[in-house]
């Protein structure tokens, strides 16, 4: 056997030692390798699990945290799992927490700075206006105290975010005016895009939409996800920006563009963006076309830019998107039906007769259901009235007198101006030759209605009928 | 122990070391998509069996522009297979249909069936992450399935990785 062999000489023995040695340093070597490939994998795993968000994610990275208490790293990374999935003043609480467990476990560490700030300004965004400025502005000290470098896109992003929760959004666009020089992480230039968006809708920047886009590709969750804890409550927050960047784009009067081949194009971008959209098993929803209330809102945006550009047809079939979508606002209907009252006035009779008389009845039609949508409901008999006197004029072009009256007759009653209503049933009663007319003109001038002469002169000739 | 014995030992020791290095980074993959044929080259749908790479130890520049990847993220919900068309630092661009890299048109070897119409937001692939794109960009849905509807994603969420050539590995 050698070992017996090599400890009857010296030489023996030396290389005896030297290999007992050998053996125990490479021992110490494979358990120390062992042992930090474990401790890696428990990071590694911990690390893939967030960013492929497993269902057991966070019991991972709290477990992690707990393994290793003097570790700075693995209380920013919980602490960005929660930032990113906080939705209430609690779980951004819990993420403040974890970042300053970390700033005092190591103090001078960029990314829990970073996620320090960006916490407590969300924590922010959540307070009334003036507490709101307050604490965008000591997030500005706590920055400037941690000595982060101005320039990091991280930084940048977050002092945009300040200017504009303290109502300064042209700040903040000047100070994202420039693409980041060093690529940031996903989450920074998520935020970098986010306040660009914000800054813009708050400044009716007509750009809005192009800085909306990139900032919703960036979300952690899709659309629909995003919206769905709540059915019935507020949208989420990517929803609502996206809606408000399509208003400000494409209907907001302060951010119109000085030509009419710049809004063609911008229309052209939010409509490519947002409509639904035929796909290889039929319709698809447009990828940044927020779902429900959201989408009549866009869609309405829509057709605001599209009757703006007088297509007339485009706009009445988003402004019908929109009421499909939001069967509760009648705002949307009655743009419909505008829209195609106008869309019928664009037919040249002489060329298109019928086309016209259809496209007529059609407003007419829409004018319709509109004030059967309405009926009854307070508050709306202006606009019930205003639908009603549309309605009625429209069917009367469309050669459907018998119609406009009833229309008129059961909608227009509540009219402000009953004189005005007299007059008007009288009008179309006339036109009907319907002897009705002469009591309704009657009643106009009984009520003092402006124009009494002129209506005295229509009794006497329709009474000689 | 005889001397002649060393050098088969010495092998026997480094083809284990080997095997288990083999076993540890490599792992044959059976694709699970329905047919889709979102990659042309190599061609893979429902049943390919490829051979992937395991992605425990991958470093976040260890993608290559044409490597298939297989992922999962909070924003695609299930597991997704894509081609990386730019890594970490590159600016994408969408322009009618075609793929701009650092504002250069790209010709792309891959990308078939462009929509002109796509409306796509220019970005910058952030840093540990992948920029990826189906082979047939206007198929079966196929745009929303790549980073046209998710953005880049995470290098982490990466599970396995097929390289361009046949066979994988």
């Amino acid at each position: 056997m050698v070992p017996i062999e090599a400890v009857k000489s010296r030489e023996g023995l030396a290389y005896l030692g030297g290999a007992a040695l050998a053996f125990l340093i490479s021992a110490l070597l494979i358990a120390g390798g062992i042992e930090r490939y474990l401790t890696e994998d428990a990071l590694r795993e911990a690390v893939q699990a967030y960013h492929r968000d497993a269902p057991d994610a966070r019991a991972k990275l709290v477990e992690l945290k707990d393994a290793r208490p003097g570790d700075a790293s693995t209380r920013v990374l919980l602490g960005c799992f929660e930032l990113e999935r906080a939705e209430d003043a609690d779980r951004l609480g819990v993420a403040e927490r974890l970042f300053e467990e970390a700033l005092g476990l190591e103090p001078g560490r960029t990314s829990a700075s970073v996620g320090l700030a960006a916490a407590r300004l969300r924590l922010a965004a959540l307070k009334a206006a003036e507490g709101r400025a307050r604490e965008a502005a000591s997030v500005g000290e706590l920055i400037d105290r941690s000595g982060l470098d101005a320039s990091d896109p991280d930084v940048v992003a977050l002092r945009a975010g300040m200017e504009v929760l303290r109502g300064r959004p042209e700040q903040a666009l000047q100070l994202l005016s420039s693409p980041p020089r060093t690529t940031p992480s996903r989450a920074g230039q998520g935020a970098w895009h986010w306040n660009r968006a914000a800054a813009a809708i708050l400044a009716r920047d007509g750009d809005a939409l192009e800085a909306a886009l990139p900032a919703y590709l960036l979300r952690r969750l899709p659309l629909p996800a995003e919206s769905q804890n709540d059915p019935n409550g507020p949208p989420g927050d990517a929803a609502r920006l996206l809606t408000m960047a399509y208003r400000v784009s494409l209907a907001d009067p302060a951010a119109r563009p000085p030509t009419t081949e710049a809004l063609t194009q911008r229309l052209e971008r939010a409509a490519a963006a947002a409509t639904l959209r035929a796909g290889g098993s039929g319709l698809l929803r447009g990828r940044y076309l927020p779902p429900g209330r959201e989408e009549a809102a866009v869609q309405n945006a829509l057709g605001m830019a599209q009757a703006r550009l007088e297509r007339w047809a485009d706009a009445a079939e988003s402004f019908e998107q929109a009421s499909r979508a939001n069967p509760e606002e009648p705002l949307y209907m009655l743009n419909m039906a505008l829209a195609r009252r106008r869309q019928a006035e664009g037919i040249d009779a002489a060329t298109d007769a019928k086309g016209r008389t259809a496209a007529f009845q059609r407003a007419g039609e829409a004018f319709r259901r509109l004030c059967e949508s309405l009926a009854g409901k307070e508050g709306r008999e202006a606009t019930r009235v205003l639908a009603a006197t549309s309605g009625a004029s429209a069917l009367l072009a469309g050669g459907d007198v018998r119609g406009a009256i009833v229309l008129y007759r059961t909608h227009s009653t509540g009219h402000p101006n009953p004189a005005e209503q007299a007059r008007d049933l009288g009008a179309l009663l006339d036109h009907a030759k319907d002897k009705a007319c002469v009591d309704e003109y009657r009643r106009a001038i009984s009520l003092n209605h402006p124009e009494t002469a002129a209506l005295e002169r229509r009794v006497r000739v329709r009474s000689r009928r | 122990m005889k001397v002649e014995a060393v050098p088969f030992y010495a092998i026997l020791v480094a083809a284990v070391t080997g095997g288990c290095w083999f076993v540890l980074r490599y792992e044959f993959y059976r694709f699970k998509d329905p047919k889709l044929r979102q990659f042309c080259d190599p061609e893979i749908s429902e049943g390919t069996q490829r051979l992937g790479r395991d992605v425990m130890f991958l470093r976040d520049d260890a993608l290559q522009v044409g490597d298939i990847v297989r992922f999962r993220t909070a924003r695609t919900g299930a597991e997704t297979t894509s081609r990386v068309v730019a890594v970490a630092g590159q600016r994408v661009a969408i322009v009618a249909g075609r793929l701009h890299i650092d504002g250069v048109e790209v010709k792309d070897p891959w990308g078939k069936r462009a929509n002109a119409a796509d409306v796509v937001p220019d970005l910058f692939v952030p840093e540990g992450c992948v920029y990826v794109l189906n082979d047939m960009r206007w198929s079966n849905h196929s745009d929303r399935l790549d980073s046209r509807a998710f953005g880049p994603i995470p290098v982490r969420s990466v599970e396995y990785v097929f390289s361009p050539k046949d066979g994988g590995g």
